[in-house]
């Protein structure tokens, strides 16, 4: 088994404008897909939305700015860990994601050393 | 969205799951809770802590998981939220007493009672609050049943446009007419005083009734915005009905006229048209809502008999009767008779003539039909204005039990062009074609 960092982007103002109702159901969509995956989730973590900074070296010296809300169109809300064989049965796990419908989610394998 | 690998979609047992409508239940409530602490000039304060709250929810629980007790995190949520706000404002210090109201606003935070359930408990009673003001004197009859269902019934002002019709920014603009008018007139949000409160309470019924009858009519397209308007009626309706301050039989009486109209919105509804009385599976109507408006229907003696009164007298016979044609259409037309004198309008003498071609044969009923016109003197034209569609509608219905089937068609077709929106429209088209 393999593990996957899961990361949904999403344009910040895409919740804008939703009536509670229909919140609840975007949150009921996304619990069912959870549901639906079940021991393929190995866990999840909400990243804090608006902080966050972005460091660069600059010869001796380090540049710190905000971000990456301050210039980025798309950000991370936070992550997931999913368990899977391979990419491809990690895809067809996201495949029909609720989040699809409001941005784009980039799976990443997990390297792992063997100790051999 | 399915997905390729057929990985379920729908919400599996044993997962914390979200309970129906809380979002929308505790978003009316906790606007109501905030401007208990901020006042009602703040109003809008409140609703912004509120949605931020919502949407902090909606961002974090994906990943974390639904809380253990959803509503306290919500509130929790809101109070943090509305004393950020309050902070980043100019001059808030000068407004307001800053350590009274955080004290306030942090005192919602704590664990309160959850959905609010138990009578007089504080979070219901600003529920209540937030209902009168709402529905404040000066606040006129449309305004206040868009903003009651805006604050305390938690829709967007995008679901309430679609429920009556109109563009967003008529019911948005509607809606900040009638918050200006409280907010110049109330200071804090408190029930109003007892020699006062009968009023303010029918008020507060009338609007309701409105409410109910939107969601019940076919004016709106959005089939499940209209049953969230029959049933945030109910819902309000109740809470007058169990509060030792305003309950009474008038409360009990408009009770019981919901939930027996409502017990049958599920068959009227079906296959996403109207389908008329005559025709409605009976077997599918609510019988917990028919026997709720019995026990309701009961505690309404004792008062004098109102309008509401009769109409849910009329509702009940259709609750209890096997069928159509096996209905005590007698009963109802006496129903009928004096609702002709307690409020008479054309709908009611329309229903009536109805009623009395069930009881007597269609030709009497055609007859009483033309009666009431030649009664108003100024001939069809005259009744279209109160009675549209329903009145070739009902002439139609009366010619078809009269075995004037082609007749019946013609009257089908001119209330269809009389209809209000498509549904209606395409039932009645549906009619004429049978």
């Amino acid at each position: 088994m393999a593990r996957f960092l899961i990361l949904p982007r999403e344009n910040p103002d895409v919740f804008a404008g939703l009536s509670p109702g229909e919140m609840q159901a975007i949150i009921e969509r996304y619990m069912a897909w959870s549901a639906g995956v079940g021991d393929h989730l190995e866990s999840g973590e909400k990243l804090l939305d608006g902080a966050g900074r972005v460091l660069r070296g600059q010869g001796d010296s380090l540049s710190v700015t905000d971000g990456p809300y301050a210039e980025a169109k798309e950000v991370v809300g936070g992550f997931w860990i999913v368990t899977a064989d391979d990419l491809a049965e990690a895809e067809s796990l996201l495949d029909g994601h609720p989040h699809l419908e409001f941005g784009s989610i980039e799976i990443r394998e997990i390297e792992v050393w063997d100790q051999d | 969205m399915k997905s390729r690998s057929g990985i379920r979609t729908e919400p599996t047992a044993g997962v914390p799951e979200l309970v129906e409508e809380v979002f929308r239940r505790s978003s009316g409530r906790l606007v109501a809770a905030l401007v208990r602490a901020l006042g009602p000039r703040h109003l809008e304060l409140a609703e912004e802590s509120v949605q931020d709250a919502l949407l902090q929810a909606l961002r974090s629980w994906p990943f974390s998981g639904i809380p253990e007790r959803p509503e306290s995190w919500l509130v929790r949520t809101a109070s943090n939220r509305a004393i950020d706000r309050l902070r980043r404002r100019d001059r808030w210090e000068a407004e307001v007493d800053p350590e009274a109201l955080t004290a306030a606003v942090e005192a919602l935070g704590s664990p309160g009672p959850v959905r609010g359930a138990d009578p007089g408990s504080p979070l219901e009673d600003d529920e209540l609050a937030m209902l009168f003001l709402c529905c404040a004197p000066e606040v006129p009859a449309d305004g206040a049943v868009a903003l009651t269902l805006r604050t305390v019934g938690g829709l967007s002002t995008r679901e309430i446009a679609r429920a009556f019709l109109v563009p967003e920014a008529t019911m948005a603009q509607r809606i900040v007419r009638a918050k200006r008018r409280f907010q110049e007139h109330r200071e804090a949000l408190v029930l109003p005083a007892p020699d006062s409160l009968p009023l303010r309470r029918d008020r507060v019924l009338k609007t309701l009734y409105l409410m109910f009858t939107e969601g019940y009519a076919a004016s709106g397209d959005d089939r499940a915005i209209r049953a969230e308007l029959c049933r945030e009626a109910i819902r309000l309706t109740g809470l007058l009905a169990g509060h030792p301050a305003t309950q009474g039989p008038m409360v009990d009486a408009q009770m019981a006229l919901f939930l027996l109209h409502g017990s049958r919105l599920g068959a009227r509804l079906s296959g996403g048209g109207i389908v008329p009385l005559e025709a409605q599976d009976r077997n599918t109507w609510d019988r917990e809502m028919i026997a709720r408006g019995f026990l309701h229907l009961d505690r309404a003696r004792g008062g004098p008999v109102t309008a509401v009164h009769l109409e849910a007298g009329i509702a009940a016979e259709h609750a209890i009767a096997p069928s159509f044609d096996e209905t005590a259409w007698s009963r109802i037309v006496a129903f009928y008779d004096r609702l002709v004198e307690v409020a008479p309008s054309p709908a009611v003498s329309l229903n009536r003539a109805v009623a009395v071609g069930m009881r007597d044969g269609a030709p009497t009923g055609l007859a009483a039909l033309e009666a009431l016109q030649e009664e108003n003197g100024r001939g069809d034209r005259g009744l279209h204005r109160p009675l549209g569609w329903s009145l070739p509608a009902a002439r139609a219905f009366l010619l078809e039990r009269a075995g004037r089937r082609d007749d019946a068609g013609g009257e089908w077709r001119t209330a269809a062009t009389l209809a209000p929106s498509s549904p209606v429209r395409e039932w009645l088209l549906k009619r004429a074609r049978v």
